[in-house]
């Protein structure tokens, strides 16, 4: 075990737990049961989003099992070391969450803002996108490994930006069909 | 007709009750969402069919339609 490893760890300790810590304390998700509070879900938003999340921890798990059994044939035919792997296999867990969410218009709050939402997507990837191109260099001997990691997120960024511009189209052409049979 | 096909059609059978309340007091579906606290798309899938609501919703959205639950839901 060396110290890179030891430092790496605890970085993701620290991220988890300010992201549960957050979430806590997050007034989207919780629902006061006296009070009116516009920033929450919805009891279908919550039941989707609890569908979603069995999905895309299901995911995780085969991902985790797939690797687990043929991680070095990913260094040798996908050229992925041990970082960008996991670091793939979380990304596409939590983008099956989320892109479940969408579809199932259990993303937004009651209030949410579509174009501020958008807007803070396009934002984040970029940010990531900009700080995966300042790397030296993207592989090392010939593996993509940890440079290659801030690329994953902003791909994964991307993927999302696409999934809410296409959910926003499907939904303005229901409301349309909506509105024309009526 | 299949079986599988009969129970699907069973279980999405639209509430066109709640879509004529609505529409008699002249209530959008946002507007409704926004008096019972949920989002447009939860009005729109219990008139659909596609999702049954609580009864805590049901009785939110019968305070807000002045009518009852056997009025809406029965």
């Amino acid at each position: 075990m060396n110290a890179n490893f030891v430092i790496m760890m605890a970085i993701l300790a620290a991220a988890c737990a300010v992201f549960l810590f957050s979430i806590r304390k997050s007034p989207k998700m919780s629902a006061s049961e006296t009070g009116i509070s516009t920033r929450k879900y919805d009891e279908r938003q919550i039941m989707n989003q609890g569908t979603g999340f069995k999905l895309g921890f299901i995911t995780a798990v085969i991902c985790m099992t797939v690797y687990l059994f043929t991680g070095p044939y990913w260094a040798t035919y996908l050229h992925l070391g041990q970082y960008a792997s996991i670091a793939l296999i979380l990304t596409v867990s939590l983008l099956v969450f989320v892109i479940y969410c969408i579809f199932s218009d259990a993303y937004f709050t009651v209030d949410d803002s579509y174009y501020k939402s958008l807007l803070l997507i396009a934002v984040i990837s970029g940010n990531f996108l900009l700080s995966g191109l300042r790397a030296d260099s993207f592989d090392t001997n010939g593996i993509w490994d940890f440079n290659i990691i801030p690329f994953i997120f902003a791909i994964a960024g991307g993927i999302l930006f696409i999934a809410l511009i296409a959910k926003h189209i499907c939904d303005r052409r229901a409301d349309a069909r909506e509105a024309a049979e009526e | 007709m299949p079986a599988k096909q009969r129970k699907n059609r069973r279980c999405n059978m639209k509430n066109l009750k709640l879509k004529a309340a609505r529409a008699a007091l002249d209530m959008s579906q946002q507007d409704l969402a926004n008096a019972v606290e949920v989002s447009r798309q939860t009005i729109n899938a219990i008139e659909k069919g596609d999702y049954n609501p609580t009864l805590k919703l049901c009785v939110a959205i019968c305070k807000a339609l002045n009518k009852t639950l056997d009025e809406i839901f029965w």
